[in-house]
Formats: structure tokens, sequence, C-alpha cells
């Protein structure tokens, strides 16, 4: 489910690196999270059927002057990658991907998905942090946000649930 | 019906403010050819056509955007309708261009060739308003009353297979074609959306 406080602290985070609208697919790591953002009056949510329509939300909402970022599972990675690769890669779209890391070191379910995760988004070459230190966090979103401007990429953020 | 005749009487309909979102295939060459414009977003991928004029049209709820989607793209990811459905807009007129058939895939039957009904599925999904045209002067009268109705109207424009001859080659990739778009929104809506690379210089 994740913690408030750790809900907070992303949501902040978010916030104060100018994330105003977020695409989103649940997953039960990131409850605290969503309910938030159901809450919150100053990021849209979009929430989608399936991650890949989410990079197509995040790229019209980019193009229409927002800073989106998407809200998924590493299974819902995996179901966006092509519409990462011909869409968000081919039109040069800043999105920030926040990933709930399934099958990380410490995770009891999904350990497939977990294991390619990272292989999946070098593959995409889609630049990625390992989030575990509730410290950084604030940080790490903002380098992301940095990042996916410059490069007009997407970047990613691979949430554990020591930063959730 | 033709496909290159609805787009016709559509481009002669739209207010030269109005964004269009094409997918990719010849849809966006023939609308292309009737409408060039940088209000236009050409060239979306597979499946995606609906995602990103969600996107937009929840961004910009002030602009009218029109969708220019295909049957196989549409379906691709249907639950689009049913979230472009639950965000309330007031600004979307989202065409299928329904041929059922893939036909930049080399023309196989697409589920609407077969029982897929896609406004009805639309219907389904809370889309309010959702209609299927199979004449010229159907659509004309659709898509006239839906681009000047505020609201969330779905038009399935049932139309043969096939382009038309001598259209212009779209030399445009997907770059330039995001850049475009994107310069447009900047100058008509006054904000910045390709940002600095060197912040610190």
């Amino acid at each position: 489910m994740g913690t408030i406080a750790g809900a907070q602290n992303i949501l902040a985070g978010l916030k104060n690196s100018g994330i105003d609208l977020i695409a989103s697919v649940p997953d039960i790591n990131m409850l605290q999270l969503l309910n938030l953002l159901y809450e919150d009056k100053d990021i849209a949510h979009v929430p989608v059927g399936r991650e890949e329509e989410g990079i197509g939300v995040c790229t019209g909402a980019h193009l229409a002057g927002k800073f989106p970022a998407m809200l998924m599972q590493n299974g819902g990675l995996l179901n966006s990658a092509n519409g990462l690769t011909t869409t968000a890669l081919q039109f040069g779209i800043p999105v920030v991907l926040m990933i709930y890391y399934a099958g990380d070191i410490g995770d009891n379910a999904f350990h497939m998905v977990g294991l390619v995760t990272e292989p999946v988004l070098q593959g995409l070459g889609i630049k990625y942090i390992v989030m575990r230190d509730p410290a950084k966090v604030q940080q790490d979103i903002a380098g992301a946000v940095t990042l996916a401007n410059s490069s007009k990429r997407p970047v990613a953020l691979l949430l554990t649930r020591a930063v959730l | 019906m033709k496909r290159f005749d609805c787009l016709k009487s559509l481009a002669a309909l739209l207010d030269p403010s109005t964004i269009v979102v094409t997918n990719v295939g010849p849809i966006c060459r023939e609308w292309n050819a009737l409408r060039p414009s940088d209000a236009n977003l050409l060239q979306v991928n597979l499946g995606l056509c609906a995602g990103v004029g969600l996107g937009i049209a929840v961004s910009l709820p002030h602009r009218q955007v029109v969708m220019l989607d295909g049957d196989g793209n549409l379906l691709l990811n249907l639950a689009s309708l049913a979230d472009l459905a639950n965000q309330n807009l007031n600004n979307v007129v989202h065409i299928v261009l329904d041929n059922e058939s893939y036909e930049g895939g080399g023309g196989l039957k697409s589920a609407t060739a077969g029982k897929a009904d896609l406004a009805g599925i639309a219907r389904s999904s809370g889309v309010p308003n959702a209609s299927t045209v199979t004449s010229l002067e159907q659509f004309e009268t659709v898509a006239r009353q839906s681009l000047s109705t505020p609201g969330h109207h779905f038009i399935v424009a049932k139309v043969e297979k096939g382009s038309v001859d001598k259209l212009p080659t779209l030399t445009l990739d997907g770059k330039e074609a995001k850049y475009r778009f994107a310069r447009h929104i900047e100058k008509t809506e006054g904000v910045q959306i390709l940002r600095p690379r060197y912040t610190h210089l």
C-alpha cells in the first residue's frame, strides 16, 4: 500500500519539480500516492485503462503545455514499450515514468517482471534511477525532470517499497 | 462512402484554430492534403490517437480537439473510449474512419468487419453522443452538429477501403510533426512547451 509519509514525500517532489498532470494505472504499492492524487487540486489526474494509452495522454499533455508523469507498475512499462518507442521517443517527449519496481530484491511478487525491467529500460534507451532512499526522493524527481526536459525524452524512476 | 470525401467535407467545416490529431497511415496523408496546418498533429502511431487526443483535450479544455482515428487503431486501446468519457470533456469530436480493415497492414479484416460496433462500444463506455454514419450526407450533418455543440462526440464513418491518386507525399517525420505542433500551441496559447536545454548558461 505504501505509507502516507512516503506518498506525501513523492507528491511534494512532483509538485516542486513542476509536474502538473499524471496519468495512472493503479498498483497496490502506490495506493496511498494514488489516493492523494485523487484528492489533489494542483495536479490533473487522468486514470487510464492501459499504460500505453497513458503514454499517449502524457504526449498530448506535453504538447498542450503541461508537464506530465506516468504512474504505473513495471508490468505496465512492458505494456507501454511500443507507445514509448513509436510516440514518446520518436516524437521526443519529456515524460517522467514513475514505476513501481515489482520483483525487486525484497519484493514478493512478479519476479520475472522485476528481472527484465532494467534491461528493457536500457534497451529502450531510457535513463533511470532506482529509488531506495526516502531522503533522496525530492532530489531524484527533480533530476529526472531536468533530464527529461533537456533530453526531450522519457526518464524513469523505479520506486521501491523503501520510498513508498 | 469514400474516406477522402468525408475528410474533405470535414475540412470545410473546421475552424482554423481546431486542433486535429490523426493516426499514422492513409488518414494523415489525406488530411494533410486537405487541411495543411500546424494545428494538426499528424502520424500518431498505432493505438494512441485517442490517448494523445485525450491528453490535449484535458490540458486545453477551451480548444476544440478533433481526433481522426482508424478502426484498427482504436481497437488497439479500446479503454481510451472509457477514459475519455470519464473526463466529462466538452471539447472533443472523435471521428473513426472505419474501413473495417487494416488497410496499411495489407487490407485484412478488422473486428468491425465482423461483429464489433464501435459506436455501441463507445455508448456503453459512457460517451454521450455516439453515432454511425454510412453516407456522406449523414456524415456532414452529424459532423456539423458535433462541431457546433460543446460536448464529447463520437462518430463512426463507414468508409470504403482505398485512398485517392496523386496525394502529396508526406515528408514529415515524428519530430518535425511535434515541433510544428508544439510551436503552434506555444504561439496560440502563450505557453512554453519546448524548454531550454542549457539553463545554467
